[in-house]
């Protein structure tokens, strides 16, 4: 089954071509940075009309990539649900065409079931359900046990920011450009991640709860009060201070529910130190970790398409008139984000 | 030879299918183009009794109008004509606002902030359209005898024009004004459709904004 995979959630525009869920053939994605660059973050409007100007050029170009052409498609899947609204519309739309021109089945796929299925992808013989997924980046932290294709249970989440914006935040604030994980990252490398004392609200609480806020106050303060800020050394400690938490809550979450596999998906799954401080931990309990392959980890069209496939044996296919929602419940069991109290359990 | 006629711009999200210039189907559903449009554009096709693989032509509004809609109704029909290698035809709004009145008349709609997007039509020419406070278009329009009618999109400036006695506001785009606006349009083949933007995104309205 071939599938093409559209994803505008946010800043990136991605078209992918796979076939039977594991198997990329191509996958484009069209980088926004340089029309957000100088906001320091995403600006909706911009990313609704940068997505608009290029999704077809895009479209083409992930065909062209996969040699395939339009009738060749048995099916095309979308993220409709959980991002940016005037964004997900333009892909939305552009998915309806070709369900629509093609008469091929749509499929809608909440954006966070892509990042969840974006490390099942090619490895449906080794990780087996239920395992826990760390699903971390600029709009979400959250810890989900999946239990089968399509249900999940929430058993961790942050109660106010997402630890990829504190990252963001913080690079913007050191003027660093955007995004800001991978130049926090790069400066972390030659610092002392023991310099400044952050703290790690949260930490010592037996539960999958996160807090980022009053982290991201801590650093925006350190930055404003030292005038002889080191700042490879603030960014060092800052990655300490996210990864410590991060890597606790998980190992803690994973032992509660006696969950031997881990997946780490995401924006922020990109941090190499993260990577590695967590395989420590899991190599040290007998567990496993997975990650995904790079550009999979990013927002892309590859992992929509791959969860579609086998999400569309469970659920079928989407009615031309498929809603878009900026905060949508995710999967079977309708865990629903909410701003404000970010993420809960749907009623 | 069919045509598929896309409105996304106003409140109303209307898919017209026209055969040689004579109406075939009408859909018109008030707002949320995001869910309606393509469910009346298979419904349309439905009626019809035709297959999307029918379709010679799509035309689409490509604006001024509502910002999320011209969005969704562009990326539809750039997308429809990608997939089924048709040519496009954008329409712009005020074109389809004045196209079936009796001409010279002037097109009018809000531009927010007492602003307001107008255009001259006359026989003569395409008329250019630009954006200037409402004052300014007034006088424009009192230092402009052979005048005949006006048309709002909208019925943002209602009041100022009470008096006149050729003033017209609508909520849609007529039928008739959109099927004449794709007859009188430019066509758009091959790749040159991907750079189909809707009018807040072409260059002219982009270097005008930017130097307010």
């Amino acid at each position: 089954m071939l599938i093409l995979g559209i994803d505008t959630s946010c800043d990136d525009t991605g078209v992918a071509v796979v076939k039977q869920g594991d198997i990329i053939i191509s996958n484009i994605i069209a980088s926004q940075f340089s029309a957000h660059e100088r906001f320091g973050g995403v600006v909706p409007v911009i990313a609704a009309r940068e997505h608009t100007a290029k999704i077809n050029y895009i479209l083409d170009s992930a065909l062209e990539k996969a040699e395939v052409s339009f009738s060749d498609l048995d099916a095309v899947a979308v993220s409709h649900h959980q991002g940016l609204m005037l964004s997900l519309v333009v892909g939305v739309s552009a998915a309806k065409s070709i369900a629509l021109a093609c008469q091929i089945p749509l499929i809608g796929i909440h954006h966070l079931e892509g990042h969840i299925y974006s490390n099942l992808m090619g490895r449906t013989d080794e990780i087996h359900f239920p395992f826990l997924c760390l699903t971390v980046a600029g709009g979400h932290t959250l810890l989900l046990k999946v239990v089968s294709h399509g249900t999940y249970e929430l058993l961790g989440h942050t109660r106010d920011d997402a630890a990829g914006e504190v990252l963001d935040k913080v690079a913007r604030h050191l003027h660093l450009g955007f995004p800001g994980g991978a130049a926090i990252q790069k400066l972390a490398e030659k610092g002392n991640p023991t310099a400044y004392h952050f703290p790690r609200p949260l930490i010592n609480r037996r539960d999958g709860e996160f807090s980022f806020s009053g982290l991201k106050t801590a650093v925006i303060s350190a930055i404003d009060r030292d005038p002889n800020l080191n700042v490879a050394d603030l960014c060092a400690s800052l990655q300490q201070a996210i990864i410590d938490l991060l890597v606790s809550k998980t190992m803690l979450i994973a032992e509660t529910h006696d969950l031997k596999q881990i997946t780490l998906a995401g924006g922020v799954a990109l941090n190499q130190p993260l990577r590695k401080a967590l395989q420590q931990e899991v190599q040290q309990r007998g567990y496993q970790l997975f990650t995904p392959q790079t550009d999979l980890c990013m927002d892309n069209g590859a992992m929509i398409a791959g969860a579609a496939f086998y999400l569309y044996q469970t659920r079928g296919a989407d009615p031309l008139s498929i809603e878009t929602l900026a905060n949508a419940p995710l999967g079977t069991t309708g865990i629903r984000y909410r701003p404000g109290s970010k993420y809960g359990k749907g009623s | 030879m069919y045509t598929l006629l896309l409105d996304t711009s106003g409140p109303y999200t209307t898919v017209l299918l026209v055969q040689n210039l004579q109406l075939v189907t009408s859909s018109v559903v008030e707002d949320r183009p995001a869910e309606h449009l393509h469910e009346q554009i298979q419904t349309s096709l439905d009626r019809a009794g035709l297959l999307p693989s029918h379709l010679h032509q799509i035309a689409v509004v490509i604006g001024p109008g509502s910002w999320t809609g011209l969005n969704i109704g562009v990326t539809t029909a750039k997308t429809l004509a990608q997939v089924l290698q048709i040519p496009v035809c954008p329409i712009r709004t005020l074109d389809a606002l004045t196209e079936s009145s009796r001409l010279p008349a002037w097109g009018i709609m809000s531009a927010g902030r007492d602003r307001c997007y107008y255009a001259r039509h006359t026989h003569s020419k395409t008329p250019e359209m630009d954006v200037a406070s409402i004052d300014d278009i007034l006088q424009l329009m009192e230092a402009d005898p052979e005048t005949h009618c006006i048309y709002e999109y909208g019925d943002t400036f209602s009041e100022r024009f009470c008096d006149h006695p050729h003033y017209h506001t609508t909520d849609r785009l007529l039928p008739e004004s959109l099927i004449l606006a794709s007859k009188n349009g430019a066509i758009l083949k091959g790749n040159s459709i991907h750079s189909l933007v809707p009018a807040y995104l072409q260059p002219s309205y982009v270097e005008r904004d930017a130097s307010r």
